[in-house]
């Protein structure tokens, strides 16, 4: 394994991130799955209406379609692998830190000061494998931390909040 | 005032307790009139099958009568049981129907206090003053709007005015400010047509121009359509915009910065410095090619369906820049700013090119694939003949440029309370952004720009229509760093304190 993604016996890497539970993978391979089912379906009837869609281009139609879905497939394949290795997450006092990113790498920044409301969501793909999403929203945006443990996405949720309040409070 | 004023609150000095003027009501029942008797008009007459005749059902007025005396009722019920308490430190709005409300604003959470003058309040004499918390949330209603009397509206706002602004206010002295800027009525049209993004201006140009040439050609095939988009994308805006900014005054007294502006319907915005979260410089390719720029800042509540209320209009640069200097002095500073570094403009320009590779490999497939199948039908022929020129020549150009402009005017600062952006390519936008305003920051690197060891950052901010994410232009990553670097270090050390923007 890649040095930078080796955790510690706490679950942390050398500058650290947090790195996602395996089981993030057969959530994400699962959800593609069904991802690449609805398009090889709308794949298979455009090609199969072609001759009405197309016309005489039908042959080119054709191609370009089974071009896209191997593409997409491509992509669907390998994204959760690039995904997995690529997403860090680091919790600390007084901020929220998320690396991730398939093609374009991102590092996202959410100060906890700014923080206004704190939701737990789990889809039903993410419930098979006990996941769950934390999402952080402030009054710019939202931010989300994917594919968490149920305990640890409860736990950070918890302390969020616990956190939010505080701070109302103070302010009160 | 209002005389049914409760005694018990009346009597405390500093409490204000007001209700809606009455032709709230009346100003309501248009629309529901106007729906009502559309229902009517469509249902009324009916064809005897026998005959063909129409024949007039009045019976079917009974219950439009009664629907509307109905709402009637509910819309004076409404008025009559809502009340708005000034107090002190709030503003209490008790909605006592069936869908009961109590909302209460704490006046250090407005943004901003706007007063509109629309047709119906010119005619009967009154002014609605609209309230807008600083959320992103509901961002374009505000939080609570009352219409009064303008003279009693007037009296409200000096009344309250310590309470939000922290200043006295006496509205004839308001309305006796010298403008900052002046800016003619001809300045306001020329900012209706100058003033649009460019990409904007130029879909309507190209429509009108594709329905004049269309008609002209005697064809006329979808030039009604071009007509329209050219309607609502172009001309529309356009009008929009000069009816809402003509006689455009601005002032700034202490801290509150008020605009007003309006042809038909009047406005009036007043709000803090300290509610502002970023101010702008606007230079669409048209306007920068004319020397001329447009000043905004990005306020919560100031948007409404009507536009951007701006800090000034289309106006030559150094004018503008002089009035920035004046209005919002918090935001600038004096720093090197530099531009994109000479490595950003591999990943800047080698996007451009490589999705040009790819419309001109698409179009030069099209091209061959019509010529190997022999295609006859001449409208098909010329049509992709054209579309592949487009794709192939036009559009690479406009991107190999776009590039090329990107390179030469991103640039980015930073100061002590705010940092500076400058993004664009042929529209050029600088805006000034206080780091106590960033409430998320991504720096963002794709694939090449990783390898020159660059990146884009994205601030997530409040904006005036809700939320807003600005997007920098491409340097180096360890200098991109430094903005989420800043905005911790000010909550850290207690630079940045939430009562300064209260």
């Amino acid at each position: 394994m890649n040095r930078e993604f080796q955790v510690d016996e706490s679950g942390m890497t050398a500058d650290g991130y947090r790195v996602l539970n395996p089981a993030s993978k057969k959530s994400m391979y699962l959800g593609n799955l069904i991802t690449f089912a609805i398009l090889a379906a709308a794949a298979g009837l455009v090609i199969y209406f072609s001759d009405t869609i197309f016309g005489e281009s039908k042959d080119l139609g054709r191609a370009i379609t089974i071009i896209l879905l191997v593409l997409a497939t491509v992509y669907l394949i390998f994204g959760p692998q690039v995904f997995y290795r690529r997403y860090r997450y680091r919790l600390d006092d007084d901020k929220v830190e998320i690396r991730r990113g398939i093609v374009i790498v991102t590092h996202t920044l959410v100060p906890i000061e700014r923080i206004h409301q704190v939701q737990v969501g789990k889809g039903p793909i993410n419930r098979l494998f006990g996941l769950a999403d934390v999402n952080i929203t402030t009054a710019g945006g939202t931010a989300k931390l994917e594919f968490l443990d149920e305990d640890t996405a409860e736990s950070i949720a918890s302390k969020l909040n616990e956190y939010v309040v505080k701070l109302l409070k103070e302010r009160d | 005032m209002d005389p049914e004023i409760p005694e018990e609150t009346a009597a405390q000095d500093s409490t204000i307790v007001l209700r809606n003027h009455p032709t709230v009501i009346l100003s309501n029942l248009i629309t529901v009139a106007i729906i009502i008797a559309f229902v009517v008009v469509i249902n009324i007459g009916n064809i005897k099958p026998e005959t063909g005749e129409i024949e007039i059902q009045w019976w079917y007025l009974l219950p439009a009568v009664g629907v509307f005396l109905f709402i009637t009722f509910i819309f004076w019920r409404r008025w009559k049981l809502t009340t708005f308490t000034f107090s002190d430190n709030e503003i209490y709005v008790k909605r006592d129907t069936i869908f009961k409300s109590d909302v209460h604003i704490q006046y250090s959470k407005l943004a901003s206090v706007n007063v509109r003058r629309n047709l119906f309040h010119h005619l009967f004499g009154t002014t609605q003053l609209l309230f807008n918390v600083n959320s992103s949330v509901n961002s374009n209603v505000a939080e609570a709007s009352i219409t009064l009397k303008s003279d009693e509206a007037d009296w409200l706002r000096e009344s309250i005015s310590s309470r939000i602004f922290r200043r006295e206010m006496v509205m004839e002295e308001e309305k006796a400010h010298e403008t900052l800027v002046q800016i003619s009525n001809f300045d306001v049209i020329l900012h209706g047509l100058f003033g649009q993004p460019t990409v904007q201006s130029i879909i309507g140009l190209g429509a009108l121009a594709y329905s004049v040439f269309t008609l002209r050609a005697g064809n006329g095939a979808g030039s009604i359509a071009a007509i329209i988009l050219f309607l609502f994308t172009t001309l529309g805006p356009w009008i929009r915009t000069i009816l809402r900014y003509y006689n455009y005054r601005i002032y700034r007294v202490d801290d509150t910065i008020t605009v007003e502006s309006g042809l038909i319907s009047n406005y009036r915005s007043s709000f803090n410095i300290k509610k502002v979260n970023s101010v702008r410089i606007r230079q669409p390719l048209l306007a920068r090619l004319m020397g001329k720029a447009v000043l905004e800042a990005e306020v919560v509540g100031l948007a409404d369906k009507e536009g951007l209320p701006l800090l000034c209009p289309l106006k030559g640069k150094s004018v503008v820049m002089e009035l920035s200097r004046q209005l919002v002095p918090e935001f600038l500073f004096d720093c090197d700013r530099h531009s994109q570094p000479k490595m950003a403009a591999v990943p800047t320009i080698m996007y451009k090119v490589l999705l040009s590779a790819a419309l001109i490999l698409i179009s030069a497939a099209a091209f061959l694939y019509m010529e190997y199948n022999g295609y006859t039908d001449d409208f098909v022929r010329y049509g992709t003949y054209t579309l592949c020129a487009l794709c192939a020549i036009v559009l690479p150009a406009l991107l190999i440029i776009h590039g090329l402009l990107a390179q030469g005017n991103r640039e980015f600062a930073m100061g002590d309370d705010t940092f500076m952006m400058i993004i664009g390519a042929y529209d050029r936008e600088t805006d000034f952004i206080r780091y106590d305003k960033v409430q998320i920051s991504v720096v963002s690197a794709g694939p090449i720009q990783r390898r020159y060891g660059v990146a884009q950052c994205t601030v997530s901010l409040m904006s005036s229509a809700g939320a807003r994410n600005l997007k920098s232009g491409i340097f180096l990553r360890e200098e991109l760093d430094k903005v989420p670097e800043e905005v911790m270090a000010r909550i850290r050390d207690g630079r940045y304190d939430y009562r300064r923007y209260l």
